[in-house]
């Protein structure tokens, strides 16, 4: 073979070969494409405990949305300043209440978790907006590093230079003890995800009320 | 003498877009949209490297002799680019949008070489493979209900899938033309060919 001709069937191989270790390493191997989907990837297989969440939500009560309690708890990421996708995975947490309302609050509690750190006086005004839901509560993060948290919790997040914050849209399902039993992704139909947590949430009794640690929503 | 002059106006011209697309505020400018990104930004250091490719057919044929490493790099680059994660990296690193310079230009230098020398076969299906993507990825980003790219916005995602849209058709049409226009052209030799009758 001549030195020109098995430079050319080479070059394509090796760039070939170089694209494949480098996409494969940039991407987990194929499986995230997404900073979303690479924060949920890192943060770990499920199930898996839930980091604490200390918040302190529209009442102004302070609790910890992964403490173990007597239901489960479907959370997701939000900030109330959010022009656009937060409003939409609002609307569809509230119309997933609206199919599940003979089950919240007594074996589902629905959080918006704020990344802003918004006060409880306007985490109230946007849970009176959204019809005052008693099993819906919006808190916001409390403590030094809520960005840390939200990481382990598997939710990417970035704060952009003209002040948005863009954050991952997955709900995570906490199970009474505090694990994360399952993950939504934000382009689930919420008719969809009512079926599902219809059916998780069936073995839960109703009248068996789980230990309640201190700091857990009573 | 003039043509010497003119290649010298050429290549100014060249670096002079290069250091401008290069240098804030331009680069900048680029960066702060998604549309802007994928739409100007990308085309246009792919475009600038095709350029100066076909400028240097010596030295490519000297490294990539038949094109088809120069070929997979330029595919390969332009889908490294696309991917959400990357599109990010551009937007919140320095490093990340240099590099994205360096290598779409190096991808437009070395496929330069070797998509001129494909079949036709070979570059209708690369056309058709386009075009679809681009119509593809339109509907994609204008319907999708959740932010793919986080360094950008809902809006800016919508808006680049609207964009694509209407691109296109405009794809569509040009990709038609170009093919036609290759067909035109390799039919004279295909009548001119000696037949060979069988003894």
């Amino acid at each position: 073979m001549k030195p020109r001709a098995w430079a050319a069937g080479v070059a394509p191989l090796l760039v070939i070969a170089c694209a494949v270790a480098l996409i494969g390493g940039w991407t987990h191997g194929f499986r995230a494409f997404t900073n979303f989907s690479i924060a949920l990837l890192e943060a770990g297989p499920i199930p898996r405990p839930a980091p604490a969440l200390p918040v302190i939500d529209e009442r102004g009560s302070q609790w910890d949305v992964a403490a173990p309690s007597d239901r489960y708890r479907l959370v997701q990421a939000m900030y109330l300043r959010c022009p656009d996708g937060c409003p939409i995975a609002m609307s569809n947490l509230a119309r997933v209440s609206v199919l599940l309302k003979d089950l919240i609050p007594s074996k589902l509690q629905v959080i918006s978790l704020s990344v802003d750190h918004d006060p409880p006086e306007q985490l109230a005004a946007m849970w009176r907006a959204h019809g005052a839901h008693e099993g819906w509560s919006m808190a916001s993060l409390v403590g030094p590093d809520s960005d840390a948290t939200m990481a382990r919790l598997g939710v990417w997040i970035f704060r952009r230079k003209d002040g948005l914050i863009n954050h991952g849209l997955d709900a995570f399902l906490l199970d009474p003890s505090g694990k994360i039993v399952r993950i939504y992704s934000p382009d689930m139909r919420p008719v969809d995800m009512a079926a599902e947590l219809r059916e998780l949430t069936a073995a839960l009794p109703s009248e068996a009320r789980a230990e309640l640690e201190p700091g857990a929503r009573p | 003498m003039k043509g010497t002059a003119l290649t010298w106006l050429l290549r100014g011209a060249w670096l002079a877009v290069t250091a401008a697309l290069w240098l804030s505020p331009v680069d900048d400018w680029l960066d702060e949209r998604m549309p802007r990104v994928m739409l100007l930004q990308m085309p246009a250091w792919f475009m600038l490297g095709w350029l100066a490719g076909r400028s240097r057919p010596r030295l490519l044929a000297l490294v990539d002799p038949r094109g088809l490493g120069g070929f997979a790099l330029g595919i390969i680059t332009v889908n490294f680019w696309m991917i959400p994660r990357s599109v990010d990296a551009i937007g919140s690193s320095d490093v990340a949008d240099g590099l994205l310079h360096l290598s779409l230009l190096s991808a437009g230098f070395a496929m330069s070489a070797g998509f001129p020398r494909l079949p036709f076969v070979a570059k209708a299906a690369l056309a058709i493979q386009g075009t679809s993507m681009v119509f593809a990825l339109g509907t994609f980003y204008s319907n999708y209900k959740a932010l793919l790219c986080g360094s950008f916005s809902m809006a800016q995602q919508r808006e680049l899938g609207g964009w694509l849209l209407r691109l296109s058709p405009l794809v569509l049409v040009w990709a038609l033309g170009a093919g036609f226009r290759a067909l035109l052209r390799e039919s004279p030799a295909a009548d001119a060919a000696p037949t060979v009758e069988p003894s």
